[in-house]
């Protein structure tokens, strides 16, 4: 398996189990960029305290 | 979605794994418990579909994890009860906020009276967000 697809195995499980540390774990550095209207990427800490 | 969404249940409706890439689209349903955006909590369950692609690094790994979330269809189904407008209107400017920039910006596009009465009640979506 792919690095990319074992990350979004890994994102998706973390979600299923609503497991904060788990989702932080299985991203580790990755950045997260999101789509809504314009591409913006977060980072760090970020990525979750919206 | 940690706080705000309580009996989250993920589920990939599609997935995909290529050389360059991997993306799945993914079905989070729960239920809204908790202040989203600027949404008070409704207690209704609600669904958001998110496309998600994974994107490798050059160097090797994983570059980056693209969201594409519907927030305007989440949205939609958190006013349920006709307030859509004002929803949108508070998402709108909620992004803008957060992100003041020049040029392009979402628009809130009210329908005409007669067609906004007509929307009201459950599942409607009186408003639309145009990028102009």
């Amino acid at each position: 398996m792919s690095e990319t697809a074992r990350l979004l195995d890994d994102v998706v499980l973390a979600l299923a189990d609503d497991d904060r540390d788990a989702l932080l774990a299985a991203l580790g550095d990755t950045p997260v960029a999101i789509h809504d209207g314009s591409w913006r990427t977060l980072t760090g800490t970020e990525r979750f305290d919206r | 979605m940690f706080t705000a969404f309580d009996d989250v249940s993920v589920t990939v409706v599609s997935r995909m794994v290529r050389p360059d890439s991997s993306l799945a689209s993914v079905v989070v349903s729960g239920r809204h418990v908790g202040a989203f955006a600027e949404a008070q909590p409704t207690g209704r369950p609600v669904r958001l579909i998110v496309d998600a692609v994974a994107v490798p690094a050059e160097e090797g790994g994983v570059g980056r994890l693209e969201l594409s979330p519907d927030l305007r269809g989440l949205m939609a189904q958190l006013a349920d009860s006709g307030d859509t407008l004002d929803l949108a209107s508070a998402m709108v400017a909620a992004v803008r906020e957060n992100e003041p920039r020049e040029g392009p910006q979402w628009q809130v596009v009210e329908p005409p009276p007669h067609r906004r009465r007509a929307l009201r009640g459950p599942g409607a979506v009186g408003a639309r967000l145009v990028w102009s």
